[in-house]
């Protein structure tokens, strides 16, 4: 497997973003496209190649005797898809900002610095196409301090002391977890075994793979926003909206579950006790959720409750996979996979709200559809969808978690099955919320003149709509390759 | 050839759904419902060429199908009544041109149907609850067609649904893929194979998960409350598709979920009969008392479940009994309801056709406001009298035939509480032809009054859509062998002998075309032999007086049954009671809810505002648990670090002034 392709599809990226940070209007959207494009291109040309060659591939570029593996490739099936889903996500979402990120917009008109923003957004992606192909904790540490502090930029874009807060607040809480956490476990590591590989994960003993696991569990839940550091998430919908958009659908958040997918695995035999304090915490955070939701008046935060539901969600899953059964790691992958695209389409729709009408305020939009038809469709279709309606993807990814999660709890005690019949609970909640709100914000009379959105936006729109419809037909069988690797 | 007459009419929907790439709101109409059409004839072909050739295995789409007899009759069903629906809307959607949104009502049409039709030959669960849930969802689409009353008709159906029949069903799922373990073993066939693994609570579950999601659809009490006011607000060939086809979908569930699935035991079957007879008896007498067309209409369709469900719990109680003669009965008692099924989408279809084409022309539902419609809308008018007495149940039309069987089968299942079951269904016939009798009498006897006298008859594709269905009503009421020869596949043949001339089972035979000719003889007779009455029609005397119109002393369709309905105003009381305690347990926990709300955010924030609802709670700021914990330890940083700067420059101010002051 050339991995080569993967090397590029991020240091592209990550090169033409310091280049952008001197760049402005114009010449930033054309040096963008092509960082953005080209990503594109690599990932899908390596998905192709990779699918007509399938395997698990391990690839160690930098190696050293008292540091272990620092740098390496793992290429499998995972990796491979969602790189190209991070890519895909972002090349419509940067495509979405070329005019979204302009004077017309209502609530931000922005007249120049595009090209800082787009400078951190494709440092962002660099790092989570980085990421995801990590072989070792040490690199997974690495990138993910470069996606904590591109999240950092991008959500202080506006520099409004809302923005600088709440960038400051995700950036530290995001570090504070990394301290008591994934760089704990690094640094014990090379002191005590000279090796973060994933490899050596399985050689632990059983008390030092606890501590491990939760160490990782801990910086990867921050990540993820779930309880106990959870509200930097909603906060940080102060960024821009493109910006939130990928934060939420395939950023840091997912970044977060995808270390703790590759973490469990290759460690195999977790003690029980890490299965319950993720448990305790994922019913908190599921529990949390179900009671915010209703309290939510601006489109974006609702969003981003929604967002920490969903990833719980995929940590549901999870848990059935720390039990032993591989259809956990897939449905949790699944669920990864359906979310993206659903999110980016609620967030990209809710940003033409702010675009045409200056607000954010959902009870303050009113006949919707006579005044943005487009974004009345994909208000919609991305809210329902979010609740698990067909044919959007969430449902079968949904079922699946329900599905795997019964298999392996049945005959558990009771207590096992809580997570499982929250998510039950938390999509009807979310659902009960949608259809109130679509009620009031489609129909009726307008409140606004009738807004504008310029074709290009509407072209993304449409994409992602189609392309969220098709994608869970595609990657339902794929996913069903992912399998435990360690041990 | 069945798999691609299938395939054939799923392409024709599809190219109906995306008529709406047309633009022009009454060629998209046009298209989508001559495609409709097209899809709905390629079904019926379907039924004819499977035939003699089942049970027919095959894949579409990468998903198992397996069409068997009980598919066989509910694709009859959604065939004719899609048929006659989309030639209907051919014209019928031009009312709603204001709203525009074609496409969406092209798409949203054409997948509803296509939904069911992939829902009735699925054979695998995950794919059945798939479509269910398409069907479900684009049915709260075209509910919500008017944008008005129907906003909140249509958020109740579709809360109520996603509650009482899409969590019930994903369940189910759950519980059915713990024992399979995979996605691909998910066919019902494989799921009843390995069914005997579960623990019995997990098993009871399954049964109540069911249960619950098909009575939800199909709306037995206590969960009808929705169908009234969904029905009444949908466009009437929504209401039409909705009442016809989608409840029956529930049956079909019903059936294969416990034949296929599960076992059909009896104390499954006593519920199922309970729920039945309940709501065939609250149903209708709702029913009697409503003024409005589609609400009646309504109220009768859940009355009209309560029948086919009491049919298939005969069915579910008797057909696995040792004793020869109790298994005839519960066989009879299945092919019955799965015949009051098919007769119930014909004539109720037809009906809420025709109280469509009553708004049509009239622009309203309300009964009493029309009056002689028959002079106006001669064919409408007969079309709808062919209907209606179907659905009361009168001899030589269809309805007459299954609900006699549906008697039949409870009265010979020597059971206390099926013959008291049958007898109860007997009397609320009664009822029903009564409800119909006010129903054709207010809107169509009489003369035309201010209202109706401007309107004039439907387009002639609407009266076709009305007209299949009315005169099949007749025809399956005089030669019942047409539809037994369907509704009997799912129970095997050799039951009920049906010829053309009469059914016959159990040594009872009863033939209605001798009826009808008979009834024919004799209503020639009195044309022959009794004098002509006078043509004229007087007006009624109002003692010389012209200032009251003739409207206030008018008999109107609230004023029909008023002294019964006093009399039995006692059970109206107690079902409104039901419904007030719905409404207080939901309003109790949105309190409880705001009351819990106010923890998470903070209100002291909002001026002058008690919080009194949710909405209120919205304009706070949400207050977090992370935030509570680390703030304060930011703050103490901060203060910290302030205190200790002002510290460092005061340590310094003495420093330099103890050094200038030793210095000095």
């Amino acid at each position: 497997m050339n991995s080569t392709i993967f090397l590029l599809s991020f240091l592209i990226p990550w090169l033409l973003g310091l280049i952008e940070f001197k760049l402005d209007k114009k010449k930033a959207d054309i040096v963008m496209l092509i960082s953005a494009l080209s990503s594109l291109a690599l990932t899908s040309y390596g998905l192709v190649l990779f699918l007509g060659n399938r395997g698990i591939y391990h690839l160690v570029y930098i190696h050293s005797q008292g540091l272990g593996e620092v740098f390496g490739f793992v290429v499998d099936t995972m990796s491979v898809l969602m790189a190209f889903i991070v890519s895909l996500t972002a090349l419509l979402i940067l495509l979405y900002a070329i005019d979204y990120m302009s004077s017309s917009n209502k609530l931000h008109p922005v007249t120049s610095g595009k090209g800082t923003f787009y400078g951190w957004m494709l440092i962002l992606e660099g790092a989570v196409l980085g990421f995801v192909f990590s072989s070792s904790l040490l690199s997974f540490l690495v990138f993910a301090e470069v996606i904590a502090i591109a999240t950092w930029g991008v959500i202080r874009y506006y520099k409004t002391p809302n923005a600088r807060h709440a960038a400051n607040k995700a950036f530290g809480f995001i570090n504070l977890s990394m301290l008591f956490g994934l760089l704990l476990v690094v640094v014990f590591g090379l002191v005590k075994y000279h090796d973060t590989s994933l490899y050596a994960l399985t050689q632990l003993d059983s008390h030092a793979k606890l501590w491990v696991f939760l160490g990782v569990m801990f910086t990867a839940i921050t990540m993820s926003s779930q309880f106990p550091l959870y509200s930097w998430l909603p906060d940080s919908t102060e960024a821009p909206t493109p910006a939130s958009a990928f934060t939420h659908s395939i950023g840091i958040v997912e970044a977060g579950l995808f270390m703790m997918v590759r973490t469990i695995q290759f460690m195999d035999g977790i003690p029980k006790t890490a299965y319950y304090v993720i448990a305790i915490l994922v019913v908190i955070t599921q529990v949390m959720s179900i009671f915010y939701y209703p309290l939510q008046k601006d489109a974006k935060r609702l969003l981003a409750y929604s967002t920490i539901a969903q990833v719980g969600i995929m940590y549901v899953a999870l848990l059935g996979a720390m039990l032993g059964s591989a259809g956990g790691l897939q449905a949790s992958v699944y669920q990864l996979f359906n979310h993206s695209l659903v999110k980016s389409l609620a967030f990209l729709v809710a940003g033409t709200f702010g675009f045409s009408f200056g607000t954010f305020d959902m009870k303050k939009i009113k006949g919707l559809r006579w005044i943005l038809p487009g974004a009345a469709v994909g208000w919609f279709l991305a809210l329902l969808g979010l609740a698990g309606v067909p044919p959007m993807g969430l449902f079968l990814s949904k079922a699946n978690v329900i599905m795997t999660g019964t298999t392996t709890v049945r005959g558990a005690p009771w207590i096992e099955w809580v997570p499982i019949l929250l998510v039950l609970v938390d999509a009807t909640i979310f659902f009960l919320v949608a259809v109130l709100w679509l009620k009031s914000m489609l129909f009726g009379e307008p409140s606004y003149e009738k807004g504008k959105i310029s074709p290009l936006m509407c072209a993304v729109l449409i994409v992602l709509m189609v392309v969220m419809t098709v994608s869970p037909f595609l990657t339902l069988h794929l996913t069903e390759s992912i399998r435990f690797i360690g041990g | 050839m069945v798999i691609y007459l299938l395939e054939l009419s799923l392409s024709l929907f599809v190219l109906g759904a995306i008529s709406g790439l047309v633009v022009e709101y009454k060629s998209v109409m046009r298209l989508s419902s001559t495609f409709a059409t097209l899809a709905s004839l390629a079904l019926i072909a379907l039924i004819v060429e499977a035939y003699g050739h089942l049970p027919i295995k095959g894949e579409l789409l990468g998903t198992p199908i397996m069409i068997d007899g009980l598919s066989l009759v509910f694709l009859a069903i959604i065939g004719v009544v899609g048929l006659a629906d989309a030639i209907y809307t051919f014209n019928y959607m031009d009312k709603y041109e204001k709203l525009g949104k074609a496409w969406v009502f092209a798409l949203a049409y054409n997948a509803f149907l296509a939904s069911m039709v992939l829902l009735v030959t699925t054979s695998h669960l995950v794919w059945f609850v798939f479509w269910w849930e398409i069907m479900t969802f684009s049915a709260f689409v075209l509910v919500i067609w008017e944008e008005k009353d129907s906003l909140w008709a249509g958020a109740q159906y579709y809360i109520t649904m996603h509650l009482t029949s899409t969590l019930p069903l994903l369940l189910a799922m759950a519980i059915g893929y713990s024992v399979v373990g995979s996605f691909d073993g998910m066919g019902f066939a494989d799921i009843a194979a390995h069914i005997g693994t579960l623990s019995p609570g997990l098993v009871k579950l399954l049964y109540a998960s069911f249960l619950l999601a098909f009575m939800a659809k199909s709306g037995m009490v206590p969960l009808h409350f929705w169908i009234p006011s969904a029905y009444a607000s949908a466009p009437s060939n929504i209401s039409t598709l909705l009442s016809g086809v989608m409840e029956k979908m529930a049956v079909y569930g019903l059936v294969r979920a416990t034949f296929d699935i599960l076992k059909p035991t009896v104390a499954f079957g006593y519920l199922v009969a309970i729920l039945g007879v309940v709501t065939l008896v609250v149903g209708t007498l709702y029913a009697l008392k409503q003024t409005n067309a589609k609400r009646l209409l309504a109220y009768h369709s859940v009355g009209q479940m309560g029948y086919i469900w009491l049919g298939v719990a005969i069915g579910i109680t008797f057909m696995k009994n040792p004793d020869p003669t109790l298994a005839f009965i519960g066989t009879l008692g299945l092919a019955a309801g799965l015949f009051h099924a098919l007769n119930h989408a014909l004539f109720k279809g037809s009906l809420f056709l025709s109280a469509g084409a009553v708004e049509y022309a009239a622009g309203t539902q309300d009964l009493n406001k029309v009056s002689g419609l028959y002079k106006i809308m001669p064919w409408t008018g007969v079309f709808a009298l062919l209907a209606s007495l179907g659905i009361s149940g009168v001899p030589l039309f269809n309805g007459f035939v299954s609900k006699w069987m549906i008697y039949e089968a409870g009265y010979y299942s020597k059971n206390f509480w099926f013959v008291l079951g049958a007898i109860l269904a007997l009397l609320i016939s009664a009822v029903t032809l009564a409800s119909f009798i006010k129903f054709y009498n207010s809107a169509f006897g009489g003369e035309p009054n201010e209202l109706t006298s401007k309107a004039k008859e439907v387009p002639g594709s609407m009266l076709i859509g009305q007209g299949i269905l009315s005169i099949l009503c007749l025809v399956i009421g005089v030669f019942p062998v047409v539809a037994l020869a369907i509704v009997t596949l799912p129970v095997g043949k050799g039951v009920i002998t049906a010829g053309v001339l009469g059914l016959s089972f159990n040594s009872i035979y009863f033939s209605p075309v001798l009826l009808a000719i008979v009834l024919g003889v004799l209503f020639i007779a009195f044309l022959l032999f009794l004098p002509a009455r006078a043509k004229e029609t007087a007006k009624p005397w109002d003692c010389g007086s012209t200032l009251f119109p003739e409207e206030t002393y008018r008999l109107r369709a609230s004023d029909y049954y008023r002294p019964y309905e006093k009399r039995i105003g006692a059970f109206y009381a107690f079902g409104d009671f039901f419904g007030d305690l719905g409404t207080e347990v939901i309003n109790r926990t949105i309190a409880a809810y705001v009351w819990i709300g106010k923890y998470f955010v903070r209100t002291a924030e909002i001026p002058r505002v008690t919080v009194e609802n949710v909405d209120d709670l919205r304009d706070g700021v949400t207050l977090h648990l992370d935030d509570a914990l680390i703030m304060p330890i930011v703050r103490f940083v901060k203060v910290v670090g302030i205190i200790s700067k002002t510290a460092v420059v005061l340590v310094l101010i003495v420093a330099v002034a103890v050094l200038a002051a030793l210095i000095w």
